[in-house]
């Protein structure tokens, strides 16, 4: 097969690169959320429906803006991550069988997990099918998808990424609940048949961790020198990615879903992420691409595991802990209270959110440590 | 999955996918257009008045109004499709009960240009200041009444009508001041009055049973305000010295601790009935148990590194003052929103009781300060704990070889610390309210009544507490009765000042330990007394 998956990167077979990557968004991604729950300046929603949120100025348009790596880098290192281990299972001699099983369970498990933690956290019905409900399902449909072949598997990714604008689902009925729930998972997220609302659609998130997966499979064959010298290759991806944005963005026809107004800053820089627009899968993973890149760039110097880049990596090397627990920590009010019900402004709000992610690394820590107690424990899963 | 993607499987890959997307473009491709505008939700569930300046909200009970925060204690509601200052003018929280033309000139003083004509009645007025009494009609439900009297206006020709009053809880003598301005009659006064009665700021307006004294004030010595102040600055400032002698670093978050007393307190007595005077051993312990807290997690891991520790700490506290602020901030709408509570911040003083027409806390708060520093006195000169503490406080390194346990001295310091300031907080609370931030600002008067009474001593602390608990009222009233300045709107100077002159003549406190302040000072007297004599003797020559 020519991917030998049994093949150690780093001390702890580890790709901490990846990890750093993966750190600096969810930093980014409890930002956004801590925000989410106490700014009412702040504002989300950027595609549903074919609408465009007023923000007040610049400063919170960016605040948000900013935010957008988050869930496609979430989801393409899921996929890479899972390639990695899933290929590493099959040259440890893991049985198809046991593999497909574990996919699934590890699906079973995100879904269970939007329901009854992550659900809860954003205030929204049980059936909100966010981010995690998105990989868990796309767990489950890799427990299959992964037997093709990497060319074939990237192919349907790429196709899926950027033709997912030219899906028609109309013959899927929309005014009953469970059609209309159905277009919600598939392709159209949305928030106006409550409890069932959603905003990743399968489709086309399957691609990004399609496209993430087929990384992770290369990133097997690379020697450790090989993978350091992708800083520059990966540098010019993020850097053409983004200027493939400016361009979709410029021409403000296919690839932007929601339409430029104006050539002010926010009218150029507004993407439509529900679902996600060809610019703004440009935008975000050209970005993450970048940040790969300074991770290769920093994972060589000797004090990488120290101080803030060691704490980007207790984030990173923890991503689903961080994600459950972050929701809650910043949430910062009782249960009872189901959401926030008034603003904080911009300075508390980053003080909030600083004093959060000082709390969420020593949590990551210790999660660790746990975890590596109990290899074979429910921790495996999260 | 086996097969590997090469660079040429790539290239291809992404040619033949890019083929494929030009295709589906060309066949299928159409502009999206935005189908309607995001109104803005915010999901509020009813008014708050807690918004920091220049936010707007729709509000859910006032449905076709936004809500904005202009200043002080003055908010508009603007209808959502109505542009400029038109709309509703809400002046909110005047204690004191008003008449009509009362109300008039307080929600006027905060809205409208001087070019305006009023009619109310028979009377016709530009200068509303001087309005005679009107004639106001009133509507009741249960205990709250809306009493309030028709008007016109003309401003710049334009005549528009409305109508001017205010909503009184009988109950807890709340009054909001409310003016309705608007080109035609839609909203009547029954409307507001019955939509105004079902925000959370009226719906719990008071605490059952409460009923706003009507007994005289007796005429004390001193005014109740400066007993409160006295009361809570010394306890602030002893907690402030304490920090500083055993830990040599000012902790600027110290009275943020007075916060979080006052919410104790506020917690205790909304969510389990306690009479606000049994939560003050509550809030004490709390805030003891927080100050612990942090000498754990943050003062001695700091102090084990070593390195620039008291600038490295005091920058800590400085920005964890910021932090427990926004906490505070937070647990208020908790407050407000989760339990149901009033809490423009945090004020018990609606339980208090009154004796000879004196709120208690003016007399309960003195008689805790005097007994607490009795207590002070005994604890730090006659039980070993209290000696460990001053003896550790004196030199560490010889404590701890003599068996002293350093650590634990620090933590009971640190409780004390802690738990002085919460009860200055509690004492506050039941006095004029702690704001919804905390106290804001406290922190400098702190520091300069520690400093004034010398940093390192805890018994000038109580000297420099009582100082500026009178001083900044007093140098007020001064500056005002000889030139005519009202200082409210710098009061915040005057602590500041006093530190810079504390801080020149007794850079080490005026009772601190060594006695060369003193000596200097003398020094400098005799040598202005010198050459006052030179200038004023003649000379023989």
């Amino acid at each position: 097969m020519g991917l030998s998956g049994d093949k150690p990167r780093t001390s702890s077979g580890r790709f901490e690169f990846i990890d750093f990557t993966r750190g600096v968004v969810m930093a980014i991604m409890a930002w956004d959320h801590v925000s989410g729950f106490w700014n009412s300046l702040h504002h989300g929603g950027e595609g549903v429906g074919g609408n465009a949120p007023e923000f007040a100025n610049v400063v919170w348009f960016f605040a948000r803006f900013v935010s957008h790596y988050c869930a496609p880098t979430f989801i393409f290192l899921a996929g890479t991550v899972l390639a990695i281990s899933t290929i590493r299972r099959v040259g440890r001699g893991q049985s198809e069988w046991s593999l497909s099983f574990h996919l699934i369970v590890r699906g079973l498990v995100l879904l269970l997990m939007e329901a009854l933690v992550v659900a809860p956290a954003f205030g929204t019905s049980r059936y909100y099918f966010g981010v995690i409900a998105c990989i868990g399902v796309c767990f489950i449909l890799f427990s299959v998808a992964r037997k093709l072949p990497i060319p074939v598997l990237f192919m349907l990714s790429l196709l899926t990424v950027l033709n997912h604008s030219f899906l028609n689902i109309d013959f899927i009925p929309d005014k009953v609940w469970w059609g209309h729930y159905l277009r919600v998972i598939i392709h159209e997220p949305g928030y106006d048949w409550r409890p069932f609302v959603g905003l990743y659609p399968i489709i086309p998130w399957i691609g990004v961790m399609g496209i993430g997966w087929t990384f992770g499979s290369y990133l097997l064959n690379l020697s450790p020198e090989q993978i350091s010298n992708l800083r520059e290759p990966l540098k010019k991806i993020g850097f053409a990615s983004i200027a493939a944005y400016f361009v979709v963005r410029l021409i403000s026809g296919y690839g932007t879903l929601v339409p430029r107004e104006g050539f002010g800053i926010m009218d150029i820089m507004y993407v439509s992420k529900y679902p996600p627009s060809v610019a703004f899968l440009l935008w975000t993973l050209g970005g993450m691409c970048l940040f790969m890149s300074l991770g290769l760039r920093l994972q060589d110097h000797p004090e990488f595991h120290e101080g803030f880049t060691g704490v980007i990596l207790a984030y990173g090397r923890n991503p689903l802990f961080f994600y459950l627990t972050h929701l809650w920590l910043y949430r910062l009010r009782p249960w009872w209270v189901r959401r926030a019900p008034f603003a904080l402004p911009l300075i508390p709000t980053l003080a909030l959110w600083i004093m959060g992610l000082a709390v969420l690394w020593q949590l990551c820590i210790r999660y660790e440590v746990v975890k590596r107690r109990h290899p074979r424990s429910f921790l495996q899963y999260i | 999955m086996d097969m590997k993607l090469t660079k040429n499987a790539f290239i291809l890959i992404s040619i033949l996918v890019l083929l494929v997307t030009a295709f589906n473009g060309f066949l299928y491709y159409e502009p999206v257009v935005a189908e309607e505008e995001l109104t803005r939700r915010y999901g509020v569930a009813g008014v708050s008045f807690e918004l920091k300046r220049g936010y707007d909200f729709n509000v859910s009970k006032l449905d076709h109004f936004r809500l904005r925060y202009m200043g002080g204690m003055f908010w508009r509601v603007i209808r959502e499709n109505e542009t400029g200052s038109h709309g509703l003018t809400i002046t909110w929280y005047y204690s004191r009960p008003m008449n009509v033309s009362q109300a008039l000139v307080r929600s006027y003083n905060y809205s409208d240009a001087w070019n305006v004509l009023y009619e109310i009645g028979e009377v016709q007025d530009r200068t509303i200041h001087e309005i005679g009494n009107v004639q106001d009609r009133t509507i009741h439900q249960g205990e709250h009444v809306f009493h309030w009297a028709n008007y016109t206006r003309l401003n710049s020709g334009e005549k528009r009508i409305g109508y001017i009053g205010f909503w009184n809880c009988s109950n807890s003598g709340r009054i909001h001041t409310l003016m309705v301005d608007q080109s035609e009659e839609t909203l009547n006064a029954s409307e507001l009055f019955y939509t105004w009665n079902q925000t959370i700021s009226t719906m719990f307006c008071h605490w059952e049973g409460q009923t706003p004294s009507s007994e005289e004030e007796a005429d004390l010595w001193i005014e109740t305000e400066d007993l409160v102040n006295i009361s809570m600055m010394v306890m602030l400032c002893i907690g402030f010295a304490f920090t500083y002698m055993m830990e040599g670093f000012p902790n600027f978050a110290h009275t943020s601790y007075a916060g979080i007393g006052a919410i104790a307190s506020f917690y205790m007595m909304a969510e389990f009935g306690w009479n606000p005077y049994d939560t003050w051993p509550f809030a004490a312990i709390v805030g003891g148990i927080v100050a612990v807290i942090l000498y754990m997690a943050i003062v001695r891991p700091i102090r084990e590194r070593g390195g620039y520790q008291e600038i490295t700490l005091t920058i800590t506290f400085i920005i964890l003052a910021t932090t427990l602020q926004g906490l505070a901030t937070i647990f208020s709408y908790w407050a407000r929103w989760g339990m149901g509570h009033a809490s423009g911040g945090f004020y018990l003083g609606y339980r208090d009781f009154r004796w000879m027409g004196v709120p208690g806390i003016a007399f309960v708060g003195t008689a805790t300060w005097i007994l607490l520093v009795i207590g002070l006195h005994y604890f730090l000169t006659k039980t070993s704990t209290g000696l460990s503490l001053r003896a550790t406080a004196e030199n560490e390194d010889l404590a701890a070889t003599i068996g002293i346990n350093t650590r634990r001295a620090h933590a009971v310091s640190w409780f004390l610390s802690g738990a002085l300031a919460a009860l200055a907080g509690s004492v506050v609370a039941m006095s004029r309210g702690m704001g919804a931030q905390g106290p804001d600002g406290l922190v400098i008067s702190v520091m300069t009544g520690a400093v004034l009474g010398g940093i390192s001593n805890v018994y000038g602390a109580i000297i420099g507490g009582i100082f500026m608990a009178l001083a900044e009222k007093v140098l007020g009233k001064v500056i005002f009765s000889l030139v005519g300045l009202a200082l409210s709107l710098w009061e915040g100077l005057i602590p500041v000042i006093f530190l810079v002159i504390a801080m020149f003549l007794f850079p080490h406190g005026v009772l601190s330990r060594d006695s060369e302040n003193l000596q200097q000072l003398k020094r400098r007297y005799l040598d202005l007394q010198n050459w006052w004599k030179k200038r004023t003797t003649p000379s023989n020559t």
